[in-house]
């Protein structure tokens, strides 16, 4: 799969966003097989790149094609199976049902497509050591536990991508080790390209690419 | 499993903030509403079809004549109805349709020729009206030139007259239905006369003379006929619905005279339908005001989601998957909504029933096709229209 940005500038960065990054209003491609890092200080259009991607904005100029298809013209049907199949996201505000129980967060994403058993969904909490939380309602844990159940809920589905916004923000360092090795350990094994977008820290890893926006 | 499972999540996400005491009145709205429509309908529909059951003139016609006086008697006043009066009853806004009654002007005779009754020959009155003022399938009133056989409508009297005959010489009385089989001659003209056979198709309450198709009054007259002048004694009216007041103000205005159980059931006729109708509009507006606080209930329900819908959407449930939820939801209510208005319906009809035919009027003939019909109509469209709604909300959140 291939994400293609052709000359994007998002609307409401319009005026604030020179063009002297790497990103906003050049041509960049994002390939599955590739691990590509987004590196950019606050406020400089990493969530917007993330929500663009995700189809859930469409305020902006240029062409952003995913496979060769407008983001524009894709149905709102396609949109779903994307999401469920293809493209996976670990969204800023991790986008959790709070009044849903740790298992019941995770399972109504795996339920749409069966990927993993439960087994193996607990041996991932166990790995991030939030095993214990299995039937403790999301909205009781702390933040960095809630970050936690949304990258294993991250993990529950095929896909070609995952897209990943700050995705260790409120992580401190021993679980940002794990949860990046948990991650990266996935994604080579199911074949998935990853896109993280960061405020500066490159994680001790090799990057295929790096893009710095300005 | 999983799909059950996802279902059961779905549902624990959707239906967390629900309001059931909105919900209550939404789906309680519904079922008053639409108990007084089935009613009101089925009534509406029963009075028309009932009226034409046993009798086969049109239950809106009335035939109107002017009231015999010692003044018409002795020719000082006029008794028929000039072509003047015919146009201006024509152009009355309430008046649906006018036309002449045609009486014969010709030698008649009716005579049995069955043995199942005892021979009999009689002079007889006939008449003849537009076969849209019968309640009868045009293909039975039906008589073209050459044909033999006559079809005709007896008045109830004649029966009255047959059966009471009958009685007397010790034979059985006759029903209507064996009496359309008994075989009747009529005898036209005095020399040279043609017989026919008289096919008994229907009865009448509300004609006292044997009624022929037009164009068989037509050939009589033509071949048979005095040539003298006929004038027209009486009109048929048909009174547009829920006007027959100002049709019986018109009679005691003009000083006509029309049959009393004509004036009867068309009054009792138009007043019924007038309650029955307002009954119908009254419903209506409550089926319409329960369905709009039902798909606003829904709508608040969507709203109070918003966040959780957004992320279902966003994990990739599908709209359609999200709606389904709805739509079940709002299924049980409806299920449990219809037995109850099948059940209170089939309850309601039963007394109503019982008390009209306690008081004399005989409408029994329930018509549950016409009832489960009408409510699917309406069922379907409520329901339709709430899915709609549902979907349109969902899909903002997309």
């Amino acid at each position: 799969m291939i994400i293609e940005f052709q000359n994007v500038i998002p609307n409401p960065l319009k005026h604030e966003l020179s063009c002297s990054g790497e990103l906003w209003g050049k041509s960049v491609s994002f390939h599955s097989e590739e691990n590509t890092l987004i590196d950019a200080h606050s406020g400089k259009g990493k969530s917007t790149f993330t929500s663009l991607v995700a189809g859930l904005r469409f305020d902006f100029e240029g062409n952003i094609l995913i496979d060769s298809k407008k983001l524009q013209t894709i149905s709102k049907n396609e949109w779903s199976e994307l999401r469920k199949n293809k493209l996976s996201f670990i969204f800023q505000d991790l986008q959790l049902f709070e009044n849903l129980t740790v298992k019941d967060n995770l399972l109504i994403k795996n339920n749409l497509t069966d990927f993993k058993t439960e087994k193996e969904i607990k041996y991932l909490l166990e790995f991030l050591g939030i095993d214990t939380k299995w039937r403790q309602f999301c909205g009781t844990l702390s933040l960095g536990q809630q970050q936690r159940v949304a990258i294993i809920r991250s993990l529950l589905q095929p896909a070609a991508f995952l897209i990943m916004d700050e995705p260790f923000s409120h992580l401190d360092e021993v679980n940002t080790q794990n949860a990046f090795i948990m991650i990266q350990k996935h994604c080579s094994e199911n074949n998935i390209g990853t896109i993280l977008t960061t405020l500066g820290q490159n994680y001790h890893a090799q990057w295929d690419k790096r893009i710095q926006i300005a | 499993m999983g799909q059950k499972n996802s279902n059961r999540i779905i549902s624990k996400i959707l239906f967390a903030n629900q309001d059931k005491k909105q919900l209550f009145f939404a789906f309680f709205g519904v079922l008053i509403g639409f108990i007084f429509i089935s009613i009101s309908i089925h009534y509406l529909i029963l009075i028309s079809q009932k009226s034409a059951s046993n009798e086969m003139l049109d239950a809106s016609a009335i035939t109107i004549q002017k009231q015999v006086t010692s003044s018409n008697t002795l020719s000082l006043a006029n008794h028929t109805f000039s072509n003047d009066e015919i146009e201006f009853y024509k152009k009355l806004s309430f008046l649906e349709k006018v036309v002449k009654v045609e009486n014969n002007d010709f030698s008649i005779e009716l005579q049995s020729n069955d043995p199942l009754v005892p021979y009999f020959r009689s002079d007889i009155f006939i008449q003849s009206i537009p076969s849209d003022f019968l309640d009868v399938e045009s293909k039975f009133w039906m008589w073209n030139e050459g044909d033999h056989r006559v079809p005709i409508i007896l008045p109830r009297d004649f029966i009255y007259m047959m059966n009471n005959f009958l009685s007397s010489s010790n034979l059985p009385q006759l029903s209507d239905d064996i009496l359309k089989d008994v075989k009747f001659q009529i005898k036209l003209g005095n020399e040279n006369p043609v017989f026919f056979e008289a096919k008994i198709i229907g009865f009448t309450n509300e004609i006292s003379s044997i009624l022929v198709p037009e164009s068989f009054m037509n050939f009589g007259s033509t071949h048979f006929g005095l040539k003298t002048h006929t004038s027209c004694t009486q009109l048929m009216i048909k009174s547009k619905k829920g006007k027959f007041g100002l049709v019986e103000e018109l009679i005691a205005r003009n000083h006509l005279e029309v049959k009393k159980n004509q004036l009867i059931e068309g009054k009792l006729k138009s007043i019924l339908t007038i309650i029955l109708s307002s009954l119908t509009f009254i419903s209506l507006v409550v089926v319409l005001v329960s369905m709009i606080v039902l798909i606003q209930y829904l709508q608040l329900l969507i709203t109070r989601n918003t966040y959780e819908i957004r992320t279902m959407l966003r994990l990739g449930v599908l709209i359609k998957t999200i709606v389904i939820h709805f739509v079940k939801y709002i299924f049980w209510g409806f299920l449990i909504v219809i037995s109850m208005i099948i059940i209170i319906d089939l309850i309601s009809i039963k007394y109503i029933n019982k008390v009209l035919n306690s008081a004399g009027f005989n409408l029994s003939e329930t018509n549950y096709f016409l009832i489960i019909s009408v409510l699917s109509v309406l069922f379907i469209s409520v329901f339709i229209s709430t899915v709609i709604s549902v979907y349109r909300f969902v899909q903002n959140e997309f």
